[in-house]
């Protein structure tokens, strides 16, 4: 925009040095170097208390003329604890990283279905030190890697199809075997190419069964964030109270039903395995040095408290152990229920409730997209807009894998599915799970951000993701729809791979 | 990645260019890219509405850098390599196409930055698989856009400039082989930037103090739909110093060194470096102590290197050749071609097959532009006269060709007129201590108490539309007063502020040295390395005024080490 942008010249970099006053705390020296580790922790602390000086100030100042109804205490108290994590072995190399992505990229030459895909393979290796004046103190190392692979194209119609598979390992070896990779890159190939031809879904509403990943990422995008609470801000300027205490979320649900009585959850961030399947939310203290432990957060349905740090919320006197970098974050989510069925109990109860309602054919949905990990599938994300909704409706990403279930069991799939108008409240409605016997790994989007208590904590220590082991749910009700948005043409050539 | 692993590459850069083999791999990314181009212009053959322009260009970098801080290392990463994918697809005319700008309504950002990775090995089919897929994107886009031009035109106003959107050009053929290795030995890097940065350990008022060494590795691939096909390859390795210290009244003092080569023998030694480490501590700690300059306006003089930054920034800017097109540009030069615009004793050319400038290896230096068109010199003001602007392959009225400056940063799509190595010469000439005298003369004549001083200066910014003031300002970092009796003061705390028109006429002398100053440049086509240099020149008038000041005071604690 040439009106408006002034053009400006400086020397290599020189913008950095307008920052560096702000980034003094957060970036340290690499090398071992006492000296220098000793003046950035002498200027970040010097900063940290100043602004901690003056945010007292102004809280002291603005309840001079208040009275303040969320009477839980700023910090708690926590027992001393001291850890340190023995150093992992080393998780993967470039050249094996690189031989790998080629490798596995490389399936999708037989695919011609498929116009654009990628493979990415991230390692990282990090360790986390902390020390506070209470004593309390750790090291924690780990390791981790992460694959994902992204496939797209476009339905004969023009409407984008995408979707990908991701697989987390502690390290390279921990990967599945190529192989099983190999099929299952096949798998994702073949499921979108099988969909390009399958009919959209004229709006429905009836009874929906989330199966499997589907469940899981559907509950982490409806009340994974939302099963975490923040404490109330004071806010100097009440004008802006809501901009800054925007974040309530089910604080006001505590006591109430927010799932079926046969379904109750608890965090355990302790938790490793989950039968002899690893869990990847879990550490030993959380980033505050808080131990681990487990909390209850729904009993038969009831909801019993919110995750949070030590910045506590009400009628709370301890930390559930819940800091990860800037937020507080469920670790791994463990859900029991009550009366299980088997899943093909739960496909006969679907039957069982279109035949009584007189409906055509039911919905089973399978997989759902991950509104971080669905990020690089650009196209269809730019192009197609899912449906509104209605007012207090949660956004969820649209469905990846759905089928039409008739009342003679046979199954047609459907593409381009999103849900319109769902609700926290629906999970009340719930009508039957399965016993939870996968686990699900995602990372888990957060808005509410645990106010700083000091400078720093900007990092996570290691991956920000959530284990949770989700039974599949059969919904009594949910309303479906196809996309509106406009759909782009077809590519105006053939793929030239696969034009020869 | 072992260090010893790179020492027979560095080798390799003592044989002469002439006997390195030319790079085979290379040719792979071209004739990909070509394979790719002749079919989709078969397949667009059949469209309604064919492109009538396309090009691809790719480049290649492979960088590594690594950064210290106080004598300890901060970033250090084993080098990586990129491709970028950049696509110039024109539907309709030379005349009028789908880039000719859309009054009233606000550009968007994906029109400008859209660029594309590409794989980094060369694999004809992976690289024409991606190649393929952004076509198809780019050329919905175009048709799109077309549309909107032309409905556009229909309502709006009639546009100042007649020329077209977009001028054919001849169609280059070149190649040249694959840069040298980059020549990257971390281990060594690691402990150059401790060292450089080690010795501001001993002062605890400075609170930054970094040093990064970076190397990159270009390769450049053209083709268009005209025929053209080059590549060129280069390579650059830079360092820079910063730090800065903070003044008792919370003003933070920044200062910097930095250097640039297209060989890693042509950075300084260590020796040479940490001389200028050396110098930066004793200026930081003279500029603690500094007085805090007040807003002032008098005569002042420019060292030859902050003449480089005023003239690319009062003047560079306004002779790149689309300003004078698009409606919302001053258009400060337009109607200007042929007349005096600066005193008689001074030309400036743009020159970006200049290599060196004195001792000064010139970072604004290319072969083609990034519309595939062949760099030269360009006379932008013969004796104080305009002759010439800054031309990309966008036409203006009397101007209908390109002169080689189309220029853009990676990532952006879009390329506009750009400087280059922007070099000011002066026919008549002080010393420096005539220029000196002359100042004092001004002073003494306006009954001033001094004059001012512009040793070094960091960078500067000007705004060229017409919706704000034609203001410039350049961010000095060493100013000194010169008083009546000839005394030097040091001054820390102002900015040089100022409108074009009126700056150029305050110029009354040159003086007979000549520095350049490398930087990046940044406006509406991304970040571009650029020069600038010229003999310091003696203003009538400049305008300071207070520099914006960090609230923030000194640490409570006296640093750790002191406590030792």
């Amino acid at each position: 925009m040439p009106v408006t942008t002034p053009i400006f010249s400086l020397p290599w970099s020189t913008p950095a040095w307008l920052v560096l006053w702000a980034a003094v705390a957060s970036q340290g020296p690499i090398d071992d170097s006492y000296d220098e580790i000793r003046r950035q922790l002498w200027l970040a602390t010097d900063s940290a208390y100043k602004t901690a000086l003056d945010s007292y100030a102004k809280k002291k100042a603005a309840l001079e003329h208040r009275t303040r109804q969320d009477d839980a205490p700023d910090f708690s108290h926590e027992p001393v604890v001291n850890l340190e994590e023995n150093d992992p072995p080393a998780a993967w190399t470039r050249q094996e990283a690189e031989a790998t992505v080629k490798s596995l990229s490389a399936v999708f030459r037989q695919m011609p279905g498929i116009d654009s895909s990628g493979v990415r393979l991230n390692g990282q290796r990090w360790v986390a030190r902390y020390v506070n004046s209470e004593g309390t103190s750790y090291v924690r190392r780990g390791t981790f890697v992460s694959l994902q692979v992204n496939a797209d194209t476009q339905a004969v119609d023009g409407m984008p199809l995408a979707d990908y598979d991701v697989m987390y390992a502690t390290s390279m070896a921990g990967l599945p075997p190529r192989d099983e990779m190999v099929k299952r890159i096949r798998a994702l190939a073949s499921r979108i190419d099988s969909l390009r031809k399958a009919p959209l879904l004229e709006r429905y509403t009836g009874p929906v069964l989330f199966e499997g990943q589907a469940a899981g990422e559907l509950f982490f995008q409806a009340l994974g964030g939302a099963l975490t609470g923040v404490p109330r801000i004071v806010v100097d300027d009440a004008r802006f109270e809501g901009v800054y205490n925007n974040n309530g979320g089910l604080l006001t649900k505590i006591g109430t039903r927010v799932l079926p009585e046969f379904l109750s959850l608890k965090d355990a961030p302790a938790s490793r395995d989950f039968n002899g399947q690893p869990l990847f939310g879990g550490y030993q203290v959380d980033d505050d040095g808080v131990k681990a432990g487990e909390t209850e957060l729904v009993n038969k349905g009831i909801l019993k408290t919110l995750l949070h740090t030590r910045a506590l919320i009400p009628n709370t006197t301890h930390s559930t152990a819940s800091r990860r970098g800037p937020l507080t974050s469920p670790s791994n989510l463990l859900f029991t229920a009550d009366k299980p069925l088997t899943a093909e109990q739960l496909k006969a109860e679907l039957i069982r409730t279109v035949k009584q309602r007189n409906l055509e054919f039911g919905v089973v949905v399978r997989r759902m997209s991950n509104p971080q990990l669905a990020v690089n599938l650009a196209r269809s994300r730019v192009i197609v807009f899912s449906s509104s909704s209605g007012p207090g409706s949660l956004q969820v990403e649209p469905l990846s894998e759905a089928y039409k279930v008739f009342p003679d069991g046979h199954e047609e799939p459907l593409r381009n599915v999103t849900i319109t108008g769902l609700t926290i409240g629906d999970f009340r409605n719930i009508l039957a799970v399965s016993a939870p016997s996968t686990v699900y790994t995602a990372p888990v989007r957060i808005i509410s951000r645990v106010p700083f208590s000091a400078v720093g904590f900007v990092q996570p220590a290691g991956p920000q993701l959530v284990s949770a082991t989700v039974p599949s749910m059969l919904f009594e009700d949910m309303s479906l729809d196809r996309p509106t948005g406009d759909i782009p043409r077809l590519p105006f050539s053939t793929h030239p791979y696969f034009d020869k | 990645m072992r260090p010893t692993r790179w020492m027979p590459l560095a080798l390799l850069l003592l044989t002469p260019a002439g006997l390195r083999a030319q790079n085979v791999k290379s040719s792979v990314v071209l004739d990909a890219m070509k394979a790719e181009m002749a079919r989709s212009l078969e397949h667009f053959k059949k469209l309604p509405t064919p492109p009538y322009f396309l090009s691809y260009e790719v480049l290649e970098t492979e960088e590594a850098a690594v950064t210290g801080s106080f004598g300890a290392l901060l970033r250090s990463s084993p080098a990586s390599r990129q491709r970028i994918l950049s696509i110039d697809l024109r539907v309709g005319s030379y005349e009028l196409d789908n880039t000719h700008p859309i009054r009233g309504a606000a550009q968007i950002a994906m029109d400008i930055l859209n660029t594309y990775p590409l794989p980094v090995d060369d694999d004809p089919d992976a690289l024409r698989a991606m190649i393929w897929y952004y076509t198809d994107q780019r050329y919905k886009r175009a048709v799109e856009q077309l549309i909107s031009v032309k409905t556009n035109v229909q309502v709006k106003a009639a546009e100042t400039d007649k020329a077209g959107d977009f001028s054919p050009t001849k169609a280059e053929t070149y190649s040249e082989p694959a840069p040298p290795p980059l020549v990257f030995d971390r281990k060594l890097w690691d402990d150059r930037v401790r060292k450089y940065t080690a010795p501001f350990q001993r002062f605890g008022n400075i609170y930054s103090a970094r040093a990064s060494i970076s190397a990159e590795r270009n390769t450049h691939w053209f083709v268009s739909s005209e025929g053209a096909s080059i590549q060129t390859a280069d390579t650059a390795y830079r360092l820079l110093i910063q730090a800065f210290a903070k003044a008792s009244d919370g003003m933070e003092l920044p200062l910097y060194e930095s250097f640039y080569s297209s060989t890693p023998g042509g950075l300084p030694a260590d020796d040479a470096v940490l001389e200028k480490v050396s110098k930066m501590t004793k200026s930081l700690m003279a500029l603690k102590s500094a007085p805090v300059m007040e807003p002032y306006v008098g005569p002042a003089i420019l060292s030859p290197r902050s003449t480089g930054v005023i003239f690319h920034e009062i003047f560079g800017h306004r002779i790149e050749g689309q300003r004078q097109k698009r409606e919302g540009q001053a258009m400060t030069f337009r109607d200007k071609v042929g007349q005096l615009v600066l005193p008689e004793f001074l030309s400036v050319y743009s020159d970006p097959t200049a290599r060196m400038y004195g001792s000064t290896e010139l970072a604004g230096y290319y072969k083609f532009d990034n519309q595939g068109v062949r760099a030269r010199k360009v006379t932008v003001v013969e004796n104080g006269i305009l002759k010439n602007f800054l031309m990309s392959r966008v036409p203006i009225d009397g101007f209908p060709e390109s002169n080689g400056h189309g220029r853009k940063g990676p990532f952006y799509n879009s390329v506009v007129g750009r400087q280059s190595n922007l070099l000011v010469v002066a026919s008549q000439t002080l010393t420096p201590e005539e220029l000196k005298k002359k100042l004092i003369e001004e002073v003494t004549k306006r009954k001033l108490p001094y004059g001012l001083y512009f040793e070094d200066i960091a960078g500067g910014f000007t705004s060229v539309g017409r919706n704000e003031p034609n203001y410039f300002e350049v961010i000095p970092i060493m100013v000194y007063r010169i008083y009546p009796d000839g005394r030097e003061e040091l001054v820390r705390g102002v900015d040089m502020i100022g409108t074009a028109l009126t700056a150029f006429n305050k110029i009354l002398a040159a003086d007979n040295q000549s520095a350049a100053f490398n930087g990046v440049c940044g406006a509406e086509s991304g970040f571009v390395p650029v020069s600038a240099g010229g003999p310091g020149l003696l203003f009538s008038e400049i305008e300071v005024q207070k520099k914006p000041k960090s609230q923030e005071l000194s640490p409570i604690l006296a640093p750790p080490f002191d406590d030792k």
